[in-house]
């Protein structure tokens, strides 16, 4: 079960697509954003996700001063809709805080979910195994 | 349905205009070079990466204007050139890159060096010509406006109708995402009934009445809101969630005095305004109503500023919120001055208190979320409604059209424009369209 926070604006609009897509494999809660990063920060959560108006602002405020910036990943911003190979990316570097614009709710959580699952599928940290033929 | 006007608007004039700008910009990039204040959210939380040396200047550079840029142009920029008045995204954001990508105090080593001296004084400069040509743009928009045949500079109270009557509802949508449509539903009844009473009662602003008992029900709920055990157990406090900042913020509390006097002014002499409904509020002359928008908005960015602050010893450029409601209500330039520098203080100095509040009353946390979401749902409405009259009167039937046009484009375009902007931003586009037709002669003159 792959343990997903999301804290900030339309909490429950994202929790709701994100279990949708999640197929019963994720589990999703909607808490306050400073409680959901430091569950991941414990290990006690794998996932936070957070929207705010523009991405950039509110969205990862509080991930980038507990988890820090290498740990979190701007999946879109006013002015820059999301992008699939960009977030892939992302999720293959061990990205585990995710923020985007409300406008891109629809856009970004199926995008950053289809990768988290199937990062999932290929058995998590052995990313850099090739999952074709099962080799480095 | 007209709101009712306030007769105070004073145009301030073009040099007055520069000159405030071009302090507050100069003002900006000085905080932000410094690392004293950071305006845009997720900067002010990433500037302690970049001074701990875990990111690299080009790291830092490239990712602040990635942040940045869209929410500048595609935020800032629109609400401040069709309102005439500075939303501080507009400024702001701009001195948080321009201050940062000076040598400051994000540089190693000592605190002062001759570099970060001459980074310093560079980062003034450039933040007071950048202020300054702002304000030579939102003069040359604004004349474009007055230019046109038809509608011309008052064309923009068909912006604040829309946007001032969808106020009464915000409480009732904030409490419907955290509670479910039925609560709602509920509040949403109560407070359209409450309005019709207001105004039975023969209030002249009924709507004033009704966002402030849908505001009181809303933060009844959200005091009662969230449980203790939800923010103790993974826990602000003891927890090691960072909160550092305060000696930081504290050494650093005369130039935040400062910046809170040259803000307050800036406010009270309504050339720069937080939010975007307040300033289109503002722009018509209403500024009951501007002052009602900004005290909600306050109330739903102050827990994030608070927390974000606390946690990085780097203070929001804008405060909580409340310098620009103190510039609004103050009677003259001085006490606005004065009462600026007298705010942003007792904010700087009560954040620890604030995040202390927060755990005592969790609810307000996620309260504060709802109220921005239902506060950006709303604005989203009635910008677009208000651009689609706007553009109406502006130019009939091809202004309705471009504003369509543009929104639905927008979606399919991914929203590279923020939903609540791209009414504005087409509206500003069809005034240079209209203009340009005028002078080919295209359009019968009114």
């Amino acid at each position: 079960m792959i343990r997903i926070k999301v804290g900030g604006l339309a909490a429950r609009e994202i929790q709701s697509l994100a279990t949708e897509i999640g197929k019963g494999r994720v589990d999703v809660q909607v808490v306050t954003d400073i409680v959901g990063v430091r569950e991941v920060a414990q290990g006690r959560a794998d996932y936070y996700f957070g929207a705010c108006a523009t991405g950039g602002g509110g969205a990862l405020s509080m991930a980038i001063a507990v988890l820090g910036y290498s740990r979190c990943f701007t999946a879109s911003t006013a002015g820059s809709p999301p992008r699939e190979e960009d977030i892939e990316k992302a999720v293959r570097e061990g990205k585990i805080a995710f923020g985007f614009a409300t406008d891109h709710i629809e856009l970004a959580v199926p995008l950053i979910m289809k990768a988290i699952l199937s990062r999932d599928s290929r058995g998590g940290d052995q990313d850099l195994v090739d999952p074709a033929s099962g080799q480095l | 349905m007209t709101p009712l006007l306030d007769s105070y608007k004073v145009e301030p004039v073009l040099w007055e205009t520069i000159a405030v700008l071009a302090v507050a910009g100069a003002c900006g990039a000085a905080m932000a070079n410094r690392g004293v204040a950071i305006f845009h959210d997720a900067l002010r939380s990433l500037l302690p990466e970049r001074m701990e040396g875990r990111m690299s200047r080009q790291q830092w550079n490239s990712t602040a204007l990635h942040l940045s840029l869209g929410l500048l142009l595609g935020f800032g920029l629109p609400f401040s050139l069709i309102s005439g008045i500075f939303l501080n995204h507009g400024l702001w954001l701009g001195t948080d890159l321009i201050g940062t990508w000076f040598p400051g105090a994000a540089e190693r080593g000592p605190m002062w060096t001759r570099q970060k001296l001459l980074g310093l004084v560079g980062a003034i400069l450039a933040g007071a010509l950048y202020g300054g040509m702002l304000a030579l743009a939102l003069e040359g928009v604004a004349e474009l406006f007055e230019s046109l045949p038809v509608g011309g500079p008052r064309a923009v109270e068909e912006l604040a109708t829309p946007i001032l009557l969808t106020f009464a509802v915000v409480p009732a949508l904030a409490l419907a995402y955290e509670y479910g449509a039925k609560h709602g539903l509920l509040i949403f009844f109560v407070t359209l009934l409450s309005r019709q009473g207001a105004i039975l009662l023969g209030a002249q602003r009924p709507d004033d009445w009704v966002v402030a008992l849908g505001m009181a029900l809303f933060l009844s709920y959200a005091l009662r809101g969230g449980t203790r055990k939800e923010l103790l157990e993974p826990g602000i406090r003891g927890n090691a969630f960072p909160v550092q900042g305060m000696v930081r913020i504290r050494r650093n509390l005369p130039v935040v005095a400062v910046l809170g006097a040259v803000y307050g002014l800036a406010c009270h002499r309504m050339i720069m305004m937080e939010g975007p409904q307040a300033l289109i509020m503002l722009a018509q002359g209403d500024k009951p109503a501007a002052i009602g928008f900004t005290l909600v908005r306050t109330i739903s960015f102050a827990p994030l500023k608070a927390l974000s602050s606390l946690a990085t010893g780097v203070f929001a450029l804008d405060g909580l919120g409340f310098v620009a409601i103190a510039g609004l209500i103050s009677p003259n330039a001085v006490v606005a001055g004065v009462a600026g520098a007298v705010v942003m203080s007792a904010e700087a100095l009560s954040l620890r208190l604030i995040v202390d509040s927060l755990e005592r009353f969790p609810g307000v946390l996620r309260a504060a979320d709802n109220l921005r979401m239902a506060m950006t749902k709303l604005l989203e409405i009635g910008s677009l409604v208000g651009s689609l009259m706007m553009a109406q009167r502006i130019i009939p039937g091809l202004g309705f059209a471009t504003v369509a046009g543009a929104y639905t484009l927008n979606e399919v375009a991914g929203t590279p424009v923020v939903r609540a902007a791209i009414g504005p931003v087409a509206v500003i586009l069809l005034g240079v369209a209209v203009k340009a037709l005028v002078a080919l002669r295209l359009v019968p003159l009114g």
